[in-house]
């Protein structure tokens, strides 16, 4: 069985490039959020393998998303989806609990890289 | 979103880490120059500010980033800390419980440190002029293993690749001494070469294994490998309701069995007998291993004192010690969870009342200091807690004065109930601290409540003691019931010393026992028997409280049996010495008797 991802970004458009990508390499996508708050829920929710988290989402940045997630499960496996120009962002975020970073635009070698890299 | 969990997450890590900063407080009033207590004062700041961020208690977050940033300063600057500082970091965690509190009500915006703000920010002047710190980090470069990073030339966002593989470090023991410094790691010139010293046992491969994993390393320098040591205990943190649940299911399979045990008995099939004498077993190792998941060690409830005993002892001019004995015993948490409010109501006392001011203790001859002893030790089921001043004494003179109370010859235990009436108070004024007479017999009252007893000795000038006696385990103990007429009642055995035949044919007030004349008790019905009872003997408990005896005529002994315990309300008119109901394995009710309240309805 595959391993399970949450996708959380504000835009369709990159949790379906995303899911695409990960779906096409074997990964299970179980459930998407489209905030940070509901990142949090689904998290709870469906204890998934790993998450892939935007940064700057409505309601609740990724940051303070992955800040809640790690309160409850510090091993939680979060790969953040940052931006050019993020890096002191991504440094914080990875400083809340995030274990990985990938970089917009996105090559699927790379966040599949990343991906592996996580879930070993 | 959930938001209760995290709030209620928020509030205990953060009482939690509040505690540990008033001991580090504490700590650090004791050596100024120490740095520990600076340094893990800071963490648990920060992590408590994290978490408030993280909640969006802004007022809190404000309050703890600059108390943490005074901290930052103190450290960065090599400045030591005065009294005066020490003393606005106290006020800072006090106002931090209480931003706590608030914040945890929905009432952040409520909280007022606008002063302390002010105080915080200005007590060490102006910040110096950014200069800058490789002395700081070449002082601190001797300590740990010196480790060299180079991160794959190019990549992308290397201050956040470099972030982790600091934290991969980290997750390994203590990274010191980072050059260039992760603020600088920002900077366009940063080319991914970095260096720091791991506190660690790792071994260097296992180091390099796990620094490579962070992805993006091109390489890893270690220097010095050491030996592996084997790793501590795994703990894992559970929610008390959890537990709660299992010792309920545990207590429910153990009346389960004693109905099937019954049912057994009587059907005498040995197979049976052995299956169930086996489940018996593990039942009972069952039970043990889910009470001890419950224990707590006292030590737990011994943190939270040092703060308000110097508070008050300062505020009331008097210099008192205060040791702590036995802090390794364990109790039920549930008890454990309540234990600190009735001690503190107790160290209130010793402090208010007891422990007298230097000068008129040096009059008396005694060392100026006070010295308040809470010790805690097991004595069969039950553990025994004492507080022990040195001070003056409860003024049996004025108690006699104002109660009318003589002394019972046998000891001062009558004392006790006196001054435990609501409302009575010895004290010449009536103090914000104690002297409301509301302390002694709160303590009583939850004593009794969890199953236990409470004792006062005091000596006029040379001190009083307050022992408390509580159950080891609430959930389930092993009691001896026992039948009066109709009725069934469960000694908590932890409190039989042995049962014994009371002769009925001659009128006697006690027995002899283990050398010693022990009186009997007929509370729960006279040692004669109803009439048609031809037995020239009645069995008798004799029950043991802290070495007080007596025995307690009885109809039946029936035998030894595990009762599940829950705290229950007794309505009114209901026997004092009657301590709770449960259910037994055959599903009839029986009453849960309290020895120490039996013993004391003896006393003359």
């Amino acid at each position: 069985m595959g391993q399970t991802v949450l996708v959380c970004d504000d835009a369709i458009f990159m949790r379906t490039m995303i899911a695409d990508i990960l779906s096409q390499a074997g990964y299970e996508v179980v459930g998407e959020a489209e905030t940070g708050v509901q990142a949090v829920e689904r998290y709870r929710q469906l204890k998934p393998d790993l998450v892939t988290m935007d940064i700057v989402m409505p309601d609740m940045s990724g940051i303070e998303a992955v800040r809640a997630i790690c309160l409850e499960d510090p091993d939680a496996r979060i790969l953040m989806c940052s931006a050019m120009g993020q890096q002191a962002l991504v440094v914080e975020a990875i400083q809340a609990g995030a274990k990985d970073f990938i970089v917009k635009p996105f090559q699927p070698s790379r966040v599949l890289e990343a991906v592996q890299r996580l879930l070993g | 979103m959930d938001a209760d969990k995290y709030v209620s997450l928020f509030v205990s890590e953060s009482r939690e880490h509040l505690e540990q900063c008033t001991a580090q407080l504490l700590e650090w009033e004791r050596s100024p120059t120490a740095v520990e207590p600076r340094d893990a004062l800071f963490r648990s700041i920060h992590t408590i500010k994290g978490m408030s961020a993280t909640l969006g208690f802004g007022r809190l977050t404000q309050l703890l980033h600059a108390t943490e940033h005074l901290l930052a300063r103190l450290r960065d600057e090599g400045r030591a800390a005065t009294s005066g500082i020490i003393d606005l970091c106290f006020r800072a965690v006090d106002v931090a419980e209480r931003g706590v509190a608030l914040a945890a009500s929905g009432e952040d915006d409520r909280l007022d440190a606008v002063v302390l703000l002010t105080e915080l920010e200005s007590v060490l002047g102006p910040e110096p002029v950014e200069t800058s710190r490789p002395l700081a980090a070449a002082a601190a470069a001797s300590d740990g293993r010196p480790i060299r990073v180079q991160l794959r030339p190019g990549v992308a966002m290397p201050a956040a690749r470099a972030a982790i593989v600091l934290r991969c470090a980290a997750s390994l023991g203590e990274v010191l001494a980072i050059d260039p410094t992760p603020d600088e790691w920002l900077r366009e010139s940063f080319d991914g070469a970095f260096t720091f010293n791991l506190r660690s046992e790792a071994t260097g491969n296992h180091l390099r294994r796990v620094l490579l994993s962070a992805g993006d390393v091109a390489e890893v320098r270690v220097e010095g490998d050491v030996v592996q040591r084997p790793r501590g205990k795994r703990q894992v943190k559970v929610d008390m309701d959890r537990l709660d649940r299992l010792v309920r299911l545990t207590g429910e399979i153990v009346v389960a069995r004693g109905r099937i045990a019954t049912i057994a008995d009587g059907l005498g099939d040995v197979g049976l007998e052995a299956a169930g004498h086996e489940m018996s077993r593990l039942i009972g190792e069952l039970q043990a291993a889910v009470l001890s998941a419950r224990m707590a060690p006292v030590a737990e409830v011994y943190e939270r004192f040092a703060r308000p005993v110097r508070d008050l002892s300062r505020q009331l001019g008097k210099s008192v010690r205060l040791d702590l004995d036995g802090g390794e015993i364990e109790l039920d948490r549930a008890i454990l969870d309540e234990l600190s409010e009735p001690l503190l109501h107790l160290l209130r006392n010793a402090i208010d009342h007891g422990i007298e001011n230097p000068t008129d203790r040096t009059a008396a001859g005694k060392p100026a200091e006070g010295v308040i002893t809470v010790s805690a030790h097991r004595e069969r089921n039950t553990v025994v807690i004492t507080v022990k001043d040195d001070g003056r004494g409860v003024d049996e003179e004025a108690v006699r004065a104002r109660t009318g109370w003589s002394a019972p010859r046998d000891g001062s235990s009558g004392l006790l109930e006196v001054i435990a009436k609501p409302g009575f108070s010895t004290a010449r004024a009536v103090t914000d601290v104690s002297g409301r007479g509301v302390g002694i017999d709160a303590v009583v009252h939850w004593t009794r409540s969890r199953g236990g007893t409470t004792e006062l000795g005091t000596r006029w000038g040379v001190g009083t003691t307050v022992t408390l006696r509580l159950p080891l385990a609430v959930a389930i103990i092993p009691a001896l019931l026992v039948g009066v007429t109709d009725h069934r009642f469960a000694v908590p055995l932890g409190f039989v010393a042995e049962t014994v035949r009371l002769p009925t044919e001659r009128q006697l007030a006690g027995i002899a026992f283990r050398g010693d004349r022990v009186p009997i008790l007929e509370t729960l019905g006279p040692r004669r028997g109803r009439d048609g009872d031809q037995r020239t003997w009645r069995p008798g408990v004799v029950i043991d409280v802290g070495g007080r005896l007596a025995a307690l005529a009885v109809d039946t002994l029936l035998g030894q049996e595990d009762i599940v315990v829950g705290p229950v309300d007794a309505p009114r008119g209901t026997p004092a010495w009657i301590n709770g109901a449960t259910i037994l394995a055959d599903g009839r009710p029986v009453l849960i008797l309290d020895p120490a309240v039996l013993i004391q309805g003896e006393a003359p």
